[in-house]
């Protein structure tokens, strides 16, 4: 077998592991009662950056099978056990991840979430975590910082494209003023970017099969030592007012002008 | 014990975030340290700034080569030795350095509060009592309390758009007292192979005066549309993820939920619906503008002023206005 060898961290094969998180569909109005969030109205989609992590795991499974055909590669979708959880999961699933651990994470409390996490991927010891590089409305970013410092990994932030290389992956981060192609150790974690790939159209057969791949619950007890301020009361936040309508340019330079706005 | 702010700044030039971020802690009347992380070439222009600004009692200066990128590695690992001087280090709430405070939360279990919007009442010398946070963007809104969590430094992030804009000194104030970090390369970090500074359209979005958006109906002639109108302002471009998503404009000018949070003076909406995850973007805007068909359209509820009519005529109709107007303006000078 000429070139097929891979380093010494990818002789076993390759697992990735990437995250199927719900969150509220945001092409909908957001359900509220009372300033509160109404969560039984919520209508619950997979994040849409976790969809686009997935894809590009089941992308870098292809390339690894291409290359190296006789060593065995999955893609292990990690979700929670809710029920908008697991039709998360069964999306994820049908994109192509190969089985599901659910984690019963029904708590408010962030820090639980972010440590069963870490004690999950100690547990089955992947090379690649991906995940979106947040979670619409409810994570704002910090989980990968947080999964890297409680598990000492490497982390990439925010990538736009990824390939694996020996023992090394690469990808370019793309910021509004500058980007940058850069290379990281493995075992890391990367989270995703919109750009990072296109999700496929899902087929009816793949849906039919999501529903069979395996489902694991996955139970950890698990309280955590770090300090965290817990969130309370909700607050509506300001609405703005209807304004009026111009009926010409003109008027309309005339009323921005007033609001002594400098065009 | 005093308060940390890590400043976020683009090419030499200390970001209006920032700023405002100075301005908000101000409030606190508790000392404030200023951290400047960047590479040598940065760094004199970046402190020349700070000698305008009023609030800061102190500044702590990191220079390295390895600060060309906001890597949230070497960021923790700088910070953490110094957590302990510190009541709170506050930061305007930005991707990589939120990621940089989860790593540092975890590191040395720090609480971390994100997206901060407004905070409670602050008694003589102290951190305010309760934070308020953004949650679903800007669809709800949370207070935090400010107890429970023993003598640990508070990791926060502001929603800079959120406070007003300090104002600054037209003198210089005399040197302030500096203290330089050493910053060390991490095992953990990823190794730079090549690094592009982006030259077109290099005006951050989130940092602009002016925004014109458009969304997708504007189809091909996008930037023929926009684009004399944004220039005659000197706005920046925006478009909506369907725009983005149908290739009209490149992704770093998408504004929303999965884009950038905008705080202009003036945003004006061509041709956009204004769908939740668009409009959870544009909240922090002073002045809207909607320029549109369908007066129904959900953006129009919002908007300060609406336009009704063909945008491929009201842009151009404007431009022209816009002309004029300058020298409508000398007329009346002179007369």
């Amino acid at each position: 077998m000429e070139g097929t060898t891979p380093e010494l961290l990818l002789q076993h094969g390759l697992k990735i592991l990437v995250l199927a998180r719900s969150v509220p569909d945001s092409n909908l109005p957001f359900p509220l009662r009372q300033g509160a969030p109404d969560f039984a109205a919520f209508s619950w989609q997979l994040n849409p950056f976790d969809e686009v992590a997935v894809e590009a795991a089941i992308q870098l499974r292809q390339q690894f099978k291409d290359q190296y055909p006789d060593l065995p590669a999955e893609v292990v979708v990690v979700g929670n056990s809710s029920s908008a959880g697991v039709a998360a999961v069964e999306r994820a699933l049908s994109l192509g991840g190969d089985r599901a651990l659910l984690l019963n994470n029904a708590t408010e409390d962030k820090r639980i979430v972010s440590d069963q996490l870490a004690a999950l991927i100690r547990d089955l010891s992947p090379h690649l975590v991906l995940l979106g590089r947040l979670a619409l409305g409810e994570e704002k970013g910090e989980l990968a910082g947080q999964l890297a410092g409680l598990l000492g990994w490497p982390l990439a932030t925010a990538v736009s494209e990824l390939a694996i290389d020996k023992a090394t992956l690469n990808f370019l981060q793309r910021r509004i003023t500058q980007s940058r192609h850069a290379a990281i150790a493995m075992p890391v974690i990367v989270s995703a970017e919109l750009d990072l790939a296109i999700p496929r159209y899902v087929t009816l057969p793949a849906l039919v099969a999501a529903k069979r791949k395996q489902k694991q619950p996955y139970d950890i007890d698990i309280t955590s030592a770090r300090n965290e301020l817990i969130a309370k009361s909700w607050q509506q936040p300001p609405s703005r007012k209807t304004g009026q309508q111009v009926n010409s340019v003109q008027e309309l330079i005339c009323r921005l002008t007033e609001q002594g706005v400098q065009l | 014990m005093s308060i940390l702010v890590i400043a976020e700044h683009t090419a030499g030039q200390l970001t209006q975030a920032t700023l405002r971020v100075l301005g908000a802690v101000s409030h606190w009347h508790l000392p404030v340290h200023l951290l400047l992380a960047a590479t040598a070439e940065e760094m004199s222009t970046l402190r020349q700034q700070t000698a305008q600004f009023p609030f800061i009692d102190e500044l702590l200066i990191a220079e390295s080569s390895l600060l060309h990128w906001p890597e949230p590695s070497i960021f923790a690992e700088l910070l953490q030795p110094i957590l302990i001087n510190y009541q709170a280090m506050v930061t305007p709430h930005q991707l990589d350095m939120v990621t940089a405070l989860g790593l540092l939360s975890c590191l040395e279990g720090s609480p971390l509060i994100t997206d901060i919007v407004s905070f409670g009442e602050s008694k003589n010398q102290q951190l305010p009592s309760a934070f308020l946070t953004a949650h679903y963007d800007q669809q709800a809104w949370r207070w935090v309390e400010n107890a429970d969590h023993g003598n640990a430094c508070l990791l926060l992030t502001l929603q800079a758009g959120r406070f007003a804009l300090p104002e600054m000194l037209d003198t210089r104030l005399p040197p302030m007292p500096v203290q330089t970090l050493v910053v060390s390369e991490s095992p953990l970090a990823a190794k730079t192979l090549n690094h592009e500074k982006a030259t077109n359209n290099s005006q951050r979005l989130d940092e602009a005066k002016i925004v014109i958006a458009g969304g997708r109906p504007l189809g091909k002639r996008f930037m023929q549309t926009i684009k004399p109108l944004a220039s005659r302002l000197s706005a920046s471009i925006g478009a909506t993820r369907g725009a983005v998503d149908a290739g009209l404009v490149p992704f770093t000018c998408q504004i929303g939920q999965t884009g950038s949070h905008i705080a202009p003076e003036l945003y004006i909406a061509v041709g956009l619906s204004g769908a939740p995850q668009h409009v959870a973007g544009i909240g922090q805007s002073r002045v809207i503008v909607a320029i549109n068909k369908d007066i129904s359209a959900p953006i129009c509820q919002m908007a300060d002023y609406i336009l009704q009519g063909d945008m491929f005529e009201l842009l151009p109709q404007l431009c022209e206005a816009i002309d004029h107007k300058d020298v409508a303006d000398i007329a009346e000078l002179i007369s």
